[in-house]
């Protein structure tokens, strides 16, 4: 298949899809652990759409047959998980952390593990309510983020089974998850709380060997044994008892699979014409926190990105086009709905560099130290458990590294962390950078992006522009 | 008091719009108002030295993680945990002796006296019997009550009596949910227009007063006692919390309970259903701090206790 670079509609995918050569579908088969000869995943987006998730009619799609890997791969989870329970295996949901204990998680042989975090996304992918209106019966109303999601999703399980444990984070966190996890106990799921901690700005003696965040040595030796408690957890569940070695062993993976989605961000993010589109790498940065329930398919997936960016970039092949180089925006909190990425990139921009919480999942996880150590100092580097300056500081120094000429805001109505971070990571931004900022609420909006939200995602893109044409 | 200081704690509503210029609208009321007296200096922040910011929910956590910044005073940060286990007990105990260290070494104070702590945490303890006992009574009018307590918490009152009514009410309500600060006195308020009883088990209530007696002074004793007498709706999990609640409705004999949240109180607004499912009348109020608000609860909780008075008629 060596078509041009493009754009896919689902519907174009579904034609387009008997193209695909066998030997690479053939490749595309999971849960290979759990069941003889695995279970294929290579649907299209028009297929997976028909099983529930409308918006993917809406959107378009890298013409590569690696991004419709990657799209397939993730869309499947949830038949993973069903068959996976099926078949014996242990399904631990994971929630708050957004990378940590998926490290420890995946020590463990006979589970699958998910974070049920990203059940936030449901409700827009499905362009249904459902998740959200019975998490509203079980209290959790719309004061709080899309985050209820979980919960809805806990009382229906009809996005994954029940859970044979759920991993919650809790203490340094947002009050929305905080208040969703209780309620999720409430239920009657088996829940393990752990206790996240939060760096002290200004430091009590010691800095992240990656991240450079300030922590005292009593904090990390208390989120350590945290962890450790965590571990604990897994193997009453599991009935596994876990080993320094099997903890090594994952701390490797994670570490390999982190090293794949940090490169495809410097090749992509840094790319004056992207190799791939920002839908695509909102997708293969979320495979980083828990490779999406399948250790091994995930490496072939983003390995196989991660060619065809390389290829790309070689031959000087983009899905952008035009004589100038798209706009470069920097955005901020995963947007809810995804159909915003293509719209900024229909207006002549590409994202170029994100802070979706979750980049402290891209950061090496030190391999001289015990692995729970490494894996709690990792966790003082999750910019979330930060202050709001201090996640300003980071986003500040990702602009400038990857050059953006703008910086979105899609915000959360209802998170509890929105009303601090967005007011003091607009002021730094302008103040240190001088780049225009555009700050909003996402809104649920099935069945069409929203007027206001386009109308003021085109001002600004038209800001940008102008900026950039002054500049020239 | 340990360590020669005069503590103060900011439960005391300042001007709202003034912390709103900072921060978004969608924040709990309760910290836009403490931010405003905050940045404008009044209702007693502006005599503030130094914070020690204990966070419990993430709110607060980003109001102390910035206040040093928006305050330009000194702040000691402690994370109160949220989960109940020995090594979370254990990491606060080690918390709170870092953040004296860490308050002598900036200068603020000479030195920590035990003898001094412990006294004043007897004096403490001695006073909240008091209050908790008149407050069981329901002998006490609900406004002077609600100022009893506040000066319990904010101004560090401690009362070794306090003048009982001849007179007990008819309806007895029992209030709990988001903190009540000085300045936020609807439900007593209504309350004591109706003549009803009125019983604060919030965190500026009897769940806040103090029970454990600590074995010495020693910060990590006092420490210990705190962790161990918190019955925060933020403790993972929370079930005690919930059952400590329903237990002092019925022990007091309340006729209802009035869970009373802020907007945008993630952590009590959840649990309505939870607290609509116990065994007597409740009645879920949410409402910010503005005077708009004050006649939508007064008519709510008026309409409330009427209902309670026709059931036990």
């Amino acid at each position: 298949m060596h078509d041009p670079v493009r754009k896919l509609t689902a519907l174009e995918w579904e034609s387009r899809k008997l193209k695909i050569p066998d030997e690479f579908a053939a490749q595309c088969r999971s849960l290979r652990g759990f069941i003889p000869g695995g279970v294929e995943y290579l649907f299209t987006p028009w297929e997976y759409s028909c099983r529930g998730d409308l918006l993917l009619r809406r959107l378009r799609f890298d013409s590569s047959p690696e991004a419709l890997r990657l799209w397939a791969f993730l869309f499947s989870e949830k038949d993973r998980l069903f068959l996976a329970k099926n078949s014996g295996a242990r399904i631990i949901a994971l929630m708050k952390d957004l990378g940590q204990t998926a490290v420890l998680a995946y020590a463990f042989p006979g589970q699958l593990s998910f974070y049920a975090d990203e059940l936030w996304w449901a409700p827009c992918f499905a362009e249904s309510t459902h998740l959200l209106d019975a998490a509203s019966d079980l209290g959790a109303t719309e004061e709080l983020c899309y985050v209820r999601a979980v919960l809805g999703a806990m009382k229906t399980l009809d996005y994954f089974p029940r859970p044979d444990l759920c991993v919650a984070g809790v203490g340094a966190c947002c009050d929305d998850f905080s208040a969703v996890m209780q309620l999720v106990e409430g239920l009657g799921m088996p829940v393990h709380w752990w206790e996240m901690t939060a760096p002290v700005p200004g430091g009590r003696g010691s800095v992240t060997p990656f991240g450079g965040v300030p922590f005292s040595e009593k904090d990390l030796a208390f989120v350590r044994g945290q962890l450790a408690g965590v571990v604990s957890a897994l193997e009453t569940t599991t009935g596994v008892r876990c080993s320094e070695e099997m903890l090594r062993g994952s701390v490797a993976l994670f570490n390999r699979l982190r090293t794949i989605v940090r490169d495809l961000r410097e090749l992509v993010y840094g790319a004056d014409y992207p190799p791939l589109p920002g839908l695509e790498m909102y997708l293969a940065e979320f495979i980083a926190i828990h490779t999406c329930s399948e250790p091994d398919q995930c490496f072939p997936v983003l390995e196989g990105l991660a060619r065809v960016a390389k290829e790309r970039l070689a031959q000087g092949l983009s899905p952008f086009k035009g004589e100038e180089p798209p706009l470069r925006i920097y955005w901020v909190y995963p947007p809810t709905d995804a159909s915003l990425i293509p719209l900024l990139e229909d207006m002549g921009g590409c994202v170029a560099g994100t802070d979706y919480f979750i980049n402290h999942a891209f950061l090496p996880l030190r391999e001289d130290t015990d692995p729970l150590t490494a894996v709690a100092e990792n966790c003082f580097d999750d910019r979330l458990l930060c202050s709001p300056a201090m996640r300003a500081d980071a986003i500040v120094r990702d602009i400038r590294h990857f050059r953006a000429e703008g910086v979105l805001l899609s915000g959360i109505f209802g998170a509890s962390h929105c009303p601090w971070d967005d007011r003091i990571i607009s002021e730094r931004v302008r103040d240190e950078l001088g780049l225009p900022v555009l700050s909003f609420d996402v809104p649920y909006s099935p069945g069409r992006v929203s007027e206001q939200v386009r109308s003021r995602i085109e001002a600004f893109m038209d800001i940008v522009r102008q900026r950039r044409e002054r500049r020239a | 008091m340990g360590l020669g200081l005069q503590p103060w704690r900011g439960v005391v509503a300042g001007p709202e719009r003034a912390g709103e210029a900072l921060v978004r609208p969608d924040l709990c009321p309760f910290v836009k108002s403490v931010l405003g007296g905050i940045v404008t200096c009044s209702e007693g922040f502006g005599s503030v030295d130094a914070w020690a910011g204990m966070y419990t929910c993430d709110m607060t956590r980003r109001l102390f993680q910035e206040l040093e910044r928006l305050s330009g005073k000194k702040v000691f940060l402690l994370q109160f945990p949220a989960t109940r286990t020995a090594e979370s007990a254990g990491w606060f105990c080690d918390s709170v002796e870092n953040l004296a260290l860490e308050v002598v070494k900036a200068g603020f104070s000479s030195g920590y006296d035990p003898v001094a702590a412990l006294a004043w945490e007897t004096e403490r303890l001695r006073g909240a019997a008091v209050l908790r006992a008149a407050a069981l009574s329901f002998r006490v009018p609900p406004l002077i009550l609600q100022e009893l307590f506040l000066g319990f918490f904010a101004g560090n009152t401690f009362p070794r009596e306090v003048a009982l009514e001849s007179r007990t009410p008819g309806v007895r309500i029992a209030v709990t949910g988001s903190v009540m600060a000085r300045g936020d006195d609807v439900v007593p308020g209504t309350l004591a227009e109706l003549g009803a009883g009125y019983l604060p088990l919030g965190c500026t209530g009897l769940s806040g007063l103090p029970s454990t007696v600590p074995a010495d002074g020693s910060i990590r004793e006092l420490a210990l006692a705190s962790f161990n007498d918190a019955r925060c709706i933020r403790n993972r999990p929370n079930h005690g919390v919930l059952e400590w609640i329903a237990g002092q409705v019925v022990d007091s004999g309340c006729h209802g309970l009035v869970l009373k949240t802020l907007s945008f109180c993630d952590l009590w607004h959840t649990e309505k259903e939870r607290f609509r499912r116990m065994p007597f009348p409740v009645l879920v109020l949410s409402s910010d701090l503005s005077p708009g608000e004050r006649g939508r609860s007064s008519v709510r909780l008026q309409a409330f206790v009427e209902t309670l008075e026709a059931r036990n008629a």
